[in-house]
């Protein structure tokens, strides 16, 4: 394990115990709504068990992925630049790190957005309710969160790649791309 | 620049950011208060005194970086290379816009919605010289929209670089990247 899949290492496991204490608490906070809110109702009682059963899923899986298996999500960060081929040999590795991080943090908020989303349609299906409808911009950007935070997770390889172009043209050091990223492209 | 100096001026940034878009919403309090003025100044105040701070943080931090460090340290520090000092402003500018974009995903789809629906909505003012019933809303709304749409605007400069600001910073410190090559 060299210095980066260390550093890698460290922010995640920093990212999930943060996303761990958010979410608990918003469980615990949300806690009271199910037993004396709306519950009275057996349809809306069982749609709010099922959408805090998959937020707790969705929960615990990202908090495993970035604590218990945070060395997989590390090394996948550092990748192929670990030598001092250049100097420029941690700037991919850093954007890929930001975009992780950013990539968790949107990952974490669409779980509590796509659950909430859930919770909604449950409600409305309640006649009581029917005459609250969603926002569509509410629907369409939980719907769109969800990829956007995957692909921020899996690196973000062509963000990445324009982000690390971009910097290399602002210090006038770019090349033609073997060079840059060597066997990667 | 130093090493130390850049990471001291890395995290002022960032915190300026951070800063900047708490800032936003204090602006969007003091539109939302309900009667009565005393509230709405003071979220005014909160917001002024945040603008301010987040302004030193970003364009006139040199005082507190030199204090943070102390010149003294530094003195025989090798300057880090432009292409560190780049790389890093780019790396937690790009951060900062993709945490704050990823909270406006919303107000972007209905910034985007209202671009594609506009042209029909001004055609059919201008046939029926009237106006649409989209634009009437309360006072507070338009600032609480207004402001979302800046902080939205924000987010997509930092995630692409914020070039102008990043290469203000550098003009600070180095000579321009053609006469390094030279």
């Amino acid at each position: 394990m060299n210095d980066l899949h260390k550093l890698a290492r460290i922010i995640l496991v920093g990212l999930g115990i943060y996303v761990l204490i958010r979410h608990t608490i918003g469980v615990i906070a949300a806690l009271p709504y199910l037993f004396y809110g709306e519950s009275p109702l057996r349809g809306l009682a069982v749609g709010q068990l099922v959408s805090f059963a998959l937020f707790a899923v969705c929960s615990g899986l990202v908090v495993y992925a970035l604590i218990w298996k945070a060395d997989f999500l590390s090394a996948k960060i550092t990748g192929i630049y670990e030598s001092d081929q250049a100097e420029v040999w941690w700037l991919p590795f850093a954007f890929r790190l930001a975009s992780v991080c950013a990539g968790i943090l949107l990952l974490s908020w669409s779980i509590s957005s796509l659950t909430s989303i859930i919770a909604t349609y449950v409600r409305m299906a309640d006649p009581r309710f029917a005459n609250r409808p969603m926002p569509w911009e509410r629907l369409v950007g939980g719907i769109i969160q969800l990829p956007l935070a995957i692909y921020l997770v899996c690196g973000a390889p062509h963000f990445v790649n324009w982000q690390v172009r971009k910097t290399l043209e602002h210090c006038g050091q770019w090349e033609e791309p073997d060079d840059i990223y060597g066997e990667e492209e | 620049m130093t090493k130390m100096h850049l990471i001291a001026r890395l995290a002022l940034t960032a915190l300026g950011v951070l800063v900047l878009v708490e800032s936003m919403r204090y602006i969007q309090l003091a539109g939302a208060m309900g009667p009565g003025w005393a509230p709405s100044l003071f979220s005014l105040g909160i917001f002024l005194l945040l603008s301010f701070l987040a302004c030193r943080f970003l364009f006139w931090s040199d005082a507190w970086v030199e204090r943070m460090i102390g010149a003294a340290d530094e003195e025989d520090a090798p300057p880090v290379s432009r292409i560190w000092a780049v790389g890093g402003f780019r790396v937690v500018l790009v951060f900062c816009g993709l945490v704050i974009l990823s909270g406006r995903i919303e107000i972007l789809i209905r910034a985007v919605a209202f671009i594609v629906v506009a042209p029909k909505i001004i055609v059919n003012m201008i046939v029926s010289k009237s106006v649409d019933k989209v634009f009437y809303m309360p006072a507070w709304s338009w600032i609480g929209l207004i402001v979302d749409l800046a902080e939205a605007a924000l987010g997509i400069y930092l995630v692409l670089g914020a070039p102008r600001f990043v290469r203000w910073q550098m003009s600070k410190f180095y000579a321009p990247a053609s006469q390094d090559q030279e």
